[in-house]
């Protein structure tokens, strides 16, 4: 009998082993109309003067000791590294004053909050508004509220100097459209929503992956198969090569409803609605090249119309891949990013290397590559220690991560950057 | 449901009643021998899906059939081990062209699945308890209007558990009510399905 029952008691068990399913997380709801429609808007020279690398007064204990603030467009944007987070503010100038409301996020779980901050006219507004000085010394004041928090806590924070840079640039990349840990943020990975969302977590650029369908679309998705890591709908199993665009659309999304976006509809999106300035295609299906480089093409003139400037970069991780490439008609119509050694990148005239980071430095090759007039993205750096090193003791032109919060936390406000 | 649960535990209780009462219908195990049995059993099934299964509906349980065979070995113990097969229709669907205006064509999806697993199961008295380890060969299948037929297969990890009651009809027949549970976790797919089962030991030595 006893044995009888630790079997029921074994069945229960297999029966009830079920992955528990990540909670959803709700955004705060904020009036941003309200603040636009009672502020001016800032200048690009007023907001370069409020970018820096800021101390905190009040908060240490959320968001650290130093974060990065740094205007994305309309949106007023702060990544810390305590915590993992990022805000997205909207406002502008009262007079000689200015607020900003908006909320922050932390990505790596499901805490939020809204923001509120000001800048007084004796702490720094006055030059602000007249666009005196370098803004350092400028406070932003203000409170933010916090989960099961039912009072709002304080939060100050000071521009003690300009966000570090580098002069030969670098690009933020979020892995697979904006950051694989995408189920933390209700935004699908590879979702056309998810590449517009990147740069509020700190993306310039992002990453995204190619497969093509049966009908020889190229759309975007990360695996070769169907499955519910990606998508929601139960007939669509195995191979995505073997459904129809039509079929796709019609019976699976993915696994925050958005739709599969072909690679045209998601470019033209980041082209018109982003401000994301690269796009690294990793194309994983060699079938689709050439539809990959028409589309290249038809973007790019889109772009032009626009006169949008950014790059696409037609992506090559695998033998299959350079060897379709090699053998495309339209070989060379596109800025090539290749993943693999350096004979095969300098074949194909790539103008980024792409190595992965555990490869080391590799200090000597990296120079080499920027003596051919060639970039260097190193991929996917998600840990903050190695991010560091390789940002001091490296010379790369742009991480992939999944973490682009993090990298430009960490970027903006390191010290020593070569 | 409910009925079907009532109508299994009244077996249970009057088994085990006549069985008190000296009656010998229910099952009881030969000692001291061991055998080799095949068993089937079969009845509709209701399946729970975790989410939608196409974006076109809110529908998540559907009405399908359950239908399983197995052969196991019994040795001279409580345990018996052997191989569990058989077929289960998890689900079908019927959509009009105006259901989908992207395709503009009418589609039946149907999903099924062949259980390819590892059984293992107790008896006590006349109840026996089984549980099968292995996977499904998981079959989606998309019928369009134009008579397309276009059939996807791939393996997936899933586990069954089956509970039955069994009465003898002679020395190697018996049969009873049995509830089948299939669950493919990763798919989020529970399958229950009260069946009836039947079982013949061919092989006694």
């Amino acid at each position: 009998m006893k044995t009888f029952l630790f079997l029921l008691a074994a069945v229960t068990l297999v029966m009830n082993a079920c992955v528990s399913e990540l909670a959803p997380v709700i955004y705060p709801t904020i009036d941003f109309e309200a603040i636009t429609s009672t502020t001016t808007p800032l200048t690009i020279e007023q907001r370069a003067q409020m970018n820096g690398i800021y101390i905190l007064q009040e908060g240490r204990n959320s968001f650290g000791d130093t974060v990065a603030v740094r205007w994305d467009g309309e949106a007023l944007s702060i990544y810390t590294v305590k915590s993992v987070s990022f805000f997205y503010a909207r406002g502008g100038m009262r007079a000689d004053s200015a607020r900003f409301i908006g909320y922050w996020r932390a990505v790596q779980g499901p805490e939020t909050g809204e923001v509120s901050l000001n800048i007084l006219a004796s702490e720094g507004g006055k030059d602000l508004a007249a666009g005196k000085g370098n803004g350092v010394g400028l406070v932003l004041r203000g409170e933010v509220t916090s989960p099961g928090s039912q009072r709002p806590t304080a939060m100050v924070l000071t521009k003690i100097k300009a966000l570090a840079n580098r002069t030969r640039g670098f690009e933020i990349i979020g892995h697979r459209g904006g950051g694989r840990n995408s189920e933390r943020l209700g935004k699908s990975e590879n979702s056309t929503e998810l590449m517009l969302f990147a740069s509020q977590l700190g993306a310039t650029a992002c990453e995204i992956d190619v497969y093509g369908t049966s009908d020889g679309i190229p759309v975007v998705f990360h695996d070769p198969t169907f499955t519910p890591r990606t998508v929601r709908g139960a007939y669509l199993i195995g191979d995505i090569s073997n459904y129809s665009l039509k079929q796709i659309r019609g019976f699976v999304r993915l696994v925050n409803g958005e739709q599969v976006p072909t690679l045209e509809d998601a470019l033209m999106d980041v082209v018109d609605k982003s401000s994301i300035r690269t796009v690294w295609l990793d194309n994983k299906d060699p079938r689709v090249v050439d539809e990959i480089l028409a589309i290249h093409q038809r973007v790019m003139d889109h772009a032009a119309t626009k006169r949008r400037s950014i790059r696409i970069l037609f992506g090559i991780p695998t033998v299959e891949l350079y060897d379709a490439y090699m053998k495309s008609p339209l070989k060379g119509t596109a800025p090539v990013l290749c993943e693999l050694d350096l004979a095969s990148v300098r074949a194909s005239n790539a103008v980024v290397w792409a190595p992965r980071f555990t490869d080391g430095l590799q200090s000597e090759i990296v120079e080499q590559m920027h003596k051919e007039g060639r970039d260097v993205y190193c991929w996917t750096m998600d840990d903050p220690a190695f991010i560091v090193r390789f940002l001091t003791e490296g010379d790369f032109d742009g991480f992939c991560t999944n973490y682009p919060t993090l990298l430009a936390a960490l970027f903006y406000t390191r010290k020593d950057l070569k | 449901m409910k009925r079907i649960l009532l109508m299994i535990a009244l077996c249970i209780i009057s088994n085990v009643a006549a069985k008190a009462a000296g009656d010998t219908t229910a099952v009881v195990r030969h000692v001291q021998q061991s055998a080799l049995e095949i068993s089937i059993s079969g009845g509709p099934q209701r399946t729970f899906f975790r989410d939608v299964t196409t974006p076109l509906t809110d529908q998540r349980q559907f009405w399908g059939l359950s239908a399983t065979g197995k052969i196991m070995w019994h040795p001279d113990h409580i345990l018996s081990v052997g191989v569990l097969t058989g077929y289960t229709l998890f689900s079908t669907e019927s959509f009009t062209k105006d259901d989908i205006p992207v395709l503009n064509e009418p589609f039946q999806l149907t999903l099924e699945a062949v259980p390819l697993q590892l059984a293992l199961s107790m008896q006590s008295g006349g109840f026996e308890i089984n549980v099968g380890l292995g996977g499904y060969f998981l079959s989606s299948t998309f019928t369009g209007g134009n008579a397309v037929r276009q059939a996807n297969t791939i393996f997936e990890i899933g586990v069954s558990a089956q509970a039955s009651y069994m009465f003898s009809i002679d020395d190697a027949f018996s049969i009873g009510p049995e509830v089948n549970v299939h669950l493919l976790s990763n798919r989020g797919i529970l399958a229950v399905a009260p069946c009836l089962r039947a079982k013949w030991e061919f092989l006694r030595y």
